[in-house]
């Protein structure tokens, strides 16, 4: 019974002493994805403010959107493009202030008035990035030029495709291998996606993004369906990983800048902001997530052999849509297509 | 009381009991080890480094994670094994029919229901009624969920408690509180700390329940980790388990050397 | 016995009052929202309707059309089953894991609760990313494997069932053996000196004399792995290469992708009705009431 006590004792105490988060001028509560917590620059905002930076992590947009509706009191937040206009419609962000809006005008043009936010009402672009084929050239001796590779292989192959598990990423880049246009309501379309995914499923070893750098870094992987900046992080660790462009298109997508409506320090938020989108910061920001930043100007201080690489470049005159939000009808569509993959 | 005797041993148990247990520290030993790697990537060896430990302590959201963890691990522990063991006595006593069979599926109902559906409704529950407590909101729902599974081996082990034990004590003329202390606790004593592991390991793993529920700033180290989707497991979060594993150890053998000294 | 008010319900208050409060009213909160309509990306607005409880059984494919569809079933069946596997494994390793321990002399058998118990305050995350540094092709395994000569070619021990079964097996084995071994270690173990004084061989002491006696704690051990596991995803998805929906993926699914709250409500409610009805068949089976 003592031992109990003890350690209750020590338990509660703890708490009591605990850290307690309350509303505090000095404080700034981020909210954002793995790659992009960047202690170094998030230390150096720190000195130069004075404001305390507290960083949470989440896995997905959709865990942002329930804790951001369950009241998270996040001052800033990094949502992918597509959710913006979902979290805008829910009420779930602030409008920019004026000023910050401005910064819109120094965008690059991949990334100005993207079609979820033309205005930048809600959002400012961070990074932006594709979506195309990290190839293990190890371990694929063709060359691959076409999502059709990617999609139809030979009978009898061994399992070694790698497909990330975010459906609308899959659908859109579906939509692209069959010339088709993101989102279309159509049932023909969807029978079409079904039938390319549900054959493409014998070969395919792994559906997921988790820990997927690692595992084409680990020549688990000959061909990966992958982000841009996680196929660059995997070339680093193994030069014999090459981001290829497919003919047919490859997916854009862009991750921002959103200052939540619950937030609590909206004014540390904006001053968060300001910070990471002057030129040299937005530079160090994106060497350390190995995505584009989103303003040219940033892009240019960037040392060369990152600044030319390939997963930084997009071929010209390729089809590169910007990935966009589904109506709902489509969404639920493309997740039956998804549960029928993975049966 | 249990003999190491022929006829109750039973061939191949022994085998199976040592395979097992490698079985369960190979992979230890691989988070340990490779916590040593100097590879940002967990798998490729490159050579010998402590240095993730010193970034460990360096990063404060992942030291903060980490202590969060273990903070709400212990309460949640303590008081979960509490009402667990006060349920599990009190159901031996005489109870009305109606609150007996309540208690029982209120007991069983947290293991029935997937761990995204207590979570879900956790937080919105939560929300509705504007429960801010910081770390507090994760204690509540761990303590919560931990209940059944420090329940369940005590109560297996109350089962084999004989009332004519109790009997006995109290013709000695001991109090109930007495006979508690000196004749149940001890005999219960493998079924509380059995229960208290099993809760302690369920708090320490949980993270999607966590992740729902934790407000800005009470992140623990699972939902950390798990929210590390991209990157995957960096030789940073290997240290960190080391470290955590030793503070487990440490915690644990001094209850157990505090324990043997008190030989009851 | 003195007639004041009842120690016992003292005892149970707080349980009645933590889990009343904490646990049985946000249960209430999703039942209601599986009575409740969609509300994309997520939470619930009034009319309520019975769509969710339909979307079960019914969907509309692509032209339109209301179908029977037993895709949800099926992932419920394919969950249980891998549950059921889970828990056989499991016990399988589990009972003589708790029966070694329990024969452990009286000083050591602490020592032994806790070396069994340690790795598990590594949290699992990390330790099943270890089962895939030992499975994967370019592994501990296979590296040792071809090292040694045994073999040419690299097996894949991963990204397939058998890396799922050691995955659950590595996450569920401690909540088997710590029940068992909880019950065994009280066990008369005089009975089995009598049974071998009457001629009994080991195993059927074991069968009839062992086994009985460990029941309550291996009916324990079965429902805390079993009922866990049935909504378990971690090792289908990253062991399993994620190739399965399971029931926890679905559900999670729902409540986030798809942003369909009455329907993964509806999709918990349900499950949470298939485990009780299976509950219930066990307990008049007998030896359930064990539990609880």
């Amino acid at each position: 019974m003592k031992i109990k006590s003890f350690v209750l004792a020590i338990s509660l105490a703890a708490l009591l002493s605990g850290p307690v988060y309350a509303a505090n001028d000095k404080k700034l509560f981020i909210y954002t994805w793995d790659t992009y917590k960047n202690d170094d620059l998030f230390k150096k905002f720190e000195d130069e403010t004075g404001i305390d930076v507290v960083t949470d992590i989440y896995s997905s947009n959709d865990a942002l959107i329930a804790k951001l509706k369950a009241g998270g009191a996040y001052d800033v937040v990094m949502p992918s493009g597509p959710y913006i206009p979902l979290l805008a419609s829910e009420t779930l962000l602030q409008p920019l202030p004026a000023d910050l809006q401005a910064y819109g005008e120094k965008m690059a043009a991949t990334v100005k008035n993207p079609g979820f936010d033309p205005k930048n009402e809600h959002s400012l672009p961070l990074f932006w990035g594709t979506t195309g084929i990290a190839v293990n050239t190890k371990l694929v001796k063709e060359d691959i030029t076409s999502w059709d590779q990617f999609f139809t292989r030979p009978d009898g192959e061994k399992k070694s495709l790698g497909v990330l598990d975010d459906t609308g990423t899959v659908m859109d880049v579906a939509a692209l291998a069959l010339g088709k246009p993101y989102c279309e309501d159509s049932a023909d379309t969807y029978k079409a996606i079904q039938a390319l995914l549900i054959k493409q499923k014998p070969f395919v070893k792994v559906y997921g993004a988790t820990g997927y750098v690692e595992r084409m870094a680990a020549n688990d992987i000959a061909m990966q369906m992958a982000w841009s900046g996680d196929a660059y992080l995997a070339r680093q660790q193994n030069k014999d990983i090459k981001y290829v462009y497919p003919k047919e298109g490859v997916e854009v997508w862009i991750d921002n800048l959103a200052i939540p409506s619950t937030s609590k320090n909206p004014e540390n938020a904006k001053k968060f902001i300001e910070f990471v989108l002057k030129p040299e910061n937005l530079a160090a920001y994106a060497e350390f997530s190995g995505y584009v930043p989103s303003m040219d100007a940033a892009k240019d201080l960037m040392p060369a052999e990152i600044k030319d690489a390939p997963e930084f470049n997009v071929p010209a005159g390729l089809n590169a849509p910007v990935s966009t939000t589904c109506a709902p009808k489509v969404v639920k569509n493309q997740q039956k297509i998804w549960e029928r993959v993975l049966k | 009381m249990a003999a190491a005797a022929s006829p109750a041993k039973i061939p191949g148990v022994a085998t199976t009991a040592y395979l097992a247990l490698a079985f369960l520290y190979i992979p230890i030993l691989i988070v340990i080890i490779f916590s040593f790697n100097a590879n940002s990537l967990i798998t490729v060896w490159k050579g010998f480094t402590t240095d993730w430990y010193l970034k460990a302590f360096q990063n404060d959201d992942l030291r903060r994670a980490t202590i969060n963890s273990l903070v709400v691990a212990v309460s949640a522990t303590v008081l979960s094994t509490l009402i667990a063991l006060m349920a599990a006595i009190g159901m031996r006593g005489k109870v009305p029919r109606a609150v007996g069979q309540s208690s029982s599926f209120l007991m069983t109902l947290p293991l029935l229901i997937p761990e995204i559906v207590i979570a879900i409704a956790t937080m919105s529950f939560f929300f509705i009624i504007g429960l801010d407590l910081g770390l507090g909101n994760v204690l509540i729902a761990h303590t919560v969920f931990c209940i059944p599974f420090a329940y369940s081996p005590i109560r297996a082990r109350i089962e084999t408690l004989q009332p004519s034990l109790f009997e006995a004590a109290a013709d000695l003329y001991a109090t109930p509180w007495q006979s508690f202390r000196r004749v149940t606790l001890p005999l219960m004593l493998p079924g509380i700390t059995s229960g208290a592991m099993l809760a302690f390991i369920t708090s320490l793993d949980d993270f999607i329940i966590t992740q729902m529920v934790a407000p800005p700033g009470a992140m623990t180290l699972p939902v950390y980790i798990y929210s590390m989707v991209r990157k995957g497991i960096t030789p940073e979060i290997n240290a960190v388990s080391s470290i955590l594993l030793v503070i487990s150890i440490i915690l644990v053998v001094s209850s157990y050397v505090i324990n043997q000294r008190k030989a009851v | 016995m003195r007639d004041v008010k009842n120690p016992a319900l003292w005892l149970l208050s707080p349980f009645l009052a933590v889990m009343g409060v904490f646990f049985a009213a946000p249960l209430l909160l999703v039942v209601g929202y599986s009575f409740m309509t969609q509300h994309y990306p997520g939470g619930v607005e009034f009319p309520l309707t019975l769509d969710a409880y339909i979307k079960i059984f019914y969907d509309t494919d692509f032209d339109g059309n209301r179908v029977f569809d037993a895709s949800f079933l099926m992932i419920c069946w394919k969950s249980l089953q891998l549950a059921g596997i889970c828990t056989i494994l499991c016990l399988l390793a589990g009972f003589p894991m708790a029966y070694f321990m329990a024969t452990r002399p009286a000083h050591q058998r602490n020592l032994w609760m806790m070396l069994v118990t340690i790795p598990f305050w590594t949290n699992l995350l990390i330790r099943t990313y270890s089962w895939m540094l030992i499975l994967r092709t370019d592994g501990l395994v296979n590296n040792a494997l071809i090292d040694a000569g045994l073999i040419k070619e690299p097996l894949e021990l991963l990204y397939n069932d058998f890396a799922v079964g050691v995955g659950l097996l590595y996450s569920y084995l401690p909540f088997m053996v710590l029940p068992i071994y909880a019950n065994l270690e009280r066990m008369d173990w005089r009975l089995i000196e009598a049974a071998s004084d009457l001629y009994a061989t080991r195993w059927q002491t074991l069968r009839k004399v062992t086994l009985p006696l460990t029941m309550p704690g291996i009916i324990a051990g079965c429902i805390l792995v079993f009922i866990p596991s049935i909504g378990s995803f971690l090792a289908p998805q990253l062991l399993g290469g994620g190739q399965q929906m399971m029931i926890g993926n679905k559900i999670e699914n729902l409540f986030g992708q798809a942003g369909d709250w009455p329907f993964g409500s509806a999709a918990s409610v349900a499950l949470m009705a298939i485990v009780m009805i299976g509950l219930m068949i066990m307990s008049r089976r007998g030896g359930l009431k064990e539990l609880v």
